[in-house]
């Protein structure tokens, strides 16, 4: 049985309709990425996969059980969900925002324990941030507000991991790093990784395999390692209309032409 | 270092607030000296007149202010979580107005009795939350928005109706019993008083202290909240029905107290500098502190006792225009 398996989903918001018809599955140790353009359906059809958005029709199954079937505890275990931007409007301790965590493995009236708290700053030792675990996150800068989110994540140790265009406030650099590091995650731990990004090239460089969406619909759906030069030309150029692909140490680049 | 600095926080504001509570035994127009407390509290004899002011007047009085100090500001802080803005207050929900006009009611149609009074505003406070909580359950969306809406509806409402009462009320007895309601007093606590209200108080707050982890994610969106499996409508309905219970069963005897929750709150947040239950319970020690400050004075500044939320109100207000200055 596949992990994650997305069946017809149709999803929207009113009665405006944003996605049409989204199938597909995916195992684990593997990443995945939404590509298209503004108001394609990515943060959408995300937001279905993490059970927090009702779909019109269709469903999410995981380990064959409906998502929406789950309560929020034991869907929190399966699938985190890290957003664009966090939401955290008081001064709070980073350490405190990684223990978030592991919210999904307390009860109620439960506190995280000692032991919670030493796995926290191991996740944050594990995204090279331990040094700050006791620092005002809303001191920090945007990339490490992001590495502490991914942290965060890590302590939820769900097996499906979803990120919603987790480098769109950040510089160049803390982009990559932040991308390498959710990638060195979902493969060294096993789990099953989806994320939206906006820049093609990302999506080529860091996962393995890609879903276009245009107009709400699967417009393609490939394994990184299976394309050649002509194939993202002849998908991409769909998309982004005048482009060249340039190939360079193996991988695939995309240049705007004029 | 960190631990040593929060331990020296906690143990200056709990020196303060023993100062100040023996200063609120002491003050009034009946004046026990530090001597005559000390003797009294390690047992030794002193005059009866001393004992019994100590005993019936100061002592369940400041007792009260105390309560009321902390309940007021725990439930300012923990609203402020759930509602995301450092300005949200308990009577973003109503329960101050709701139980105004269950006090406005007991004045008018019932006896007007103190405790018909205090029955009739506990009540009058829960109801109009649970309403303000059924406004939002017909609503589709029941985000925060909403929330803060119901709580606008039910306020205007409430004061409506109280407008009404007022409008038909004796001037003489029952309009001026409505408005020094409104302004708050601790002057007529009594032991029993205290004592009928305590179970509440302390349910209320036994919950927000069992609910604390989940307080801290309140303080997220709803859907991040959701995504780190919290049940957001769920516990979000029950800390505000706890936060009620503590709120209504102070305010049910005292009367409504302006500003306290606001600015103690606030205060905690800016000295600890962080986000979690333990600062909730510093914001209470703080509290207590200024809310027997307030006290204090409302007894001793003029012959006449003054309502105490003229005090608080003219203590908070130049507070807010300090942090609107700051937040440029």
């Amino acid at each position: 049985m596949e992990l994650l398996k997305v069946e017809e989903i149709n999803a929207g918001y009113g009665r405006e309709l944003v996605l049409k018809d989204i199938d597909f599955s995916m195992e684990s140790g593997s990443l995945l990425g939404l590509l298209g353009l503004n108001g394609a359906g990515k943060t959408t059809l995300l937001r279905v996969i993490g059970g927090l958005l009702n779909p019109l029709r269709g469903q999410v199954l995981v380990h064959g059980k409906d998502i929406f079937t789950y309560r929020e505890k034991e869907r929190a275990k399966h699938i985190s969900f890290m957003p664009q931007r966090h939401s955290i409007v008081y001064d709070t301790e980073v350490i405190d925002i990684v223990l978030m965590g592991i919210n999904p493995y307390l009860g109620i009236f439960d506190s995280p324990s000692k032991e919670d708290r030493e796995k926290a700053y191991e996740a944050l030792k594990y995204v090279g941030m331990e040094d700050k675990h006791l620092s005002n996150f809303l001191h920090l800068s945007e990339g490490q507000r992001q590495l502490v989110i991914v942290a965060r994540a890590l302590l939820q140790n769900s097996e499906i991991m979803l990120f919603d265009e987790p480098n769109s406030t950040l510089d160049f650099n803390n982009s990559h790093m932040v991308l390498s590091k959710i990638r060195e995650i979902i493969k060294s731990r096993g789990k099953s990784g989806i994320i939206t990004l906006h820049d093609p090239n990302m999506v080529l460089n860091y996962c393995d395999s890609i879903i276009l969406l245009k107009d709400g619909e699967v417009f393609g759906h490939f394994q990184v390692e299976d394309i050649d030069r002509a194939f993202v030309q002849d998908v991409f150029s769909k998309i982004y209309d005048d482009i060249e692909t340039i190939e360079y140490k193996k991988q695939f680049f995309i240049l705007r032409k004029s | 270092m960190k631990a040593k600095k929060e331990l020296y926080q906690y143990t200056t504001a709990a020196i303060l607030l023993i100062i100040a509570f023996v200063l609120s035994i002491s003050v009034g127009r009946y004046h026990i000296s530090l001597g005559d407390i000390i003797r009294i509290v390690t047992g030794q004899r002193v005059d009866d007149l001393t004992k019994m002011v100590f005993f019936h007047l100061r002592l369940s009085r400041t007792i009260m202010v105390v309560l009321a100090g902390m309940g007021l500001s725990i439930s300012g802080s923990i609203y402020q979580n759930i509602f995301k803005n450092p300005l949200a207050t308990p009577d973003i929900m109503g329960v101050s107005s709701g139980a105004n006009l269950g006090a406005a009611i007991a004045i008018i149609f019932l006896s007007g009795s103190i405790y018909a009074i205090s029955i009739s505003a506990f009540l009058g406070g829960l109801i109009a939350v649970f309403t303000a909580i059924a406004l939002t359950n017909m609503s589709r969306d029941r985000g925060i928005s909403t929330i803060v809406l119901a709580g606008i509806i039910i306020g205007s409402i409430t004061q409506g109706a109280i407008m009404l009462l007022k409008f038909f009320a004796d001037p003489e007895r029952q309009l001026a019993a409505i408005e020094f309601w409104s302004m708050g007093t601790f002057a007529g606590v009594t032991s029993d008083k205290l004592i009928s209200i305590l179970p509440f108080f302390a349910l209320g707050l036994i919950i927000l202290f069992l609910l604390r982890w989940q307080i801290n994610l309140l303080s997220l969106s709803d859907e991040e909240g959701r995504s780190l499996g919290l049940n957001v409508k769920r516990v979000r309905l029950l800390v505000i029905i706890a936060a009620t219970l503590v709120v209504a069963s102070i305010v049910s005897i005292t009367g409504l107290i302006s500003f306290v929750g606001l600015i103690a709150a606030h205060m905690g947040r800016i000295i600890r500098k962080k986000n979690d239950f333990s600062t909730a319970i510093f914001s209470g020690i703080l509290g207590a502190i200024i809310l027997i400050i307030a006290d204090c004075l409302a007894r001793s500044i003029s012959s006449s006792e003054i309502p105490i939320s003229i005090l608080t109100t003219f203590i908070g207000a130049p507070y807010l225009a300090y942090l609107m200055s700051r937040y440029r």
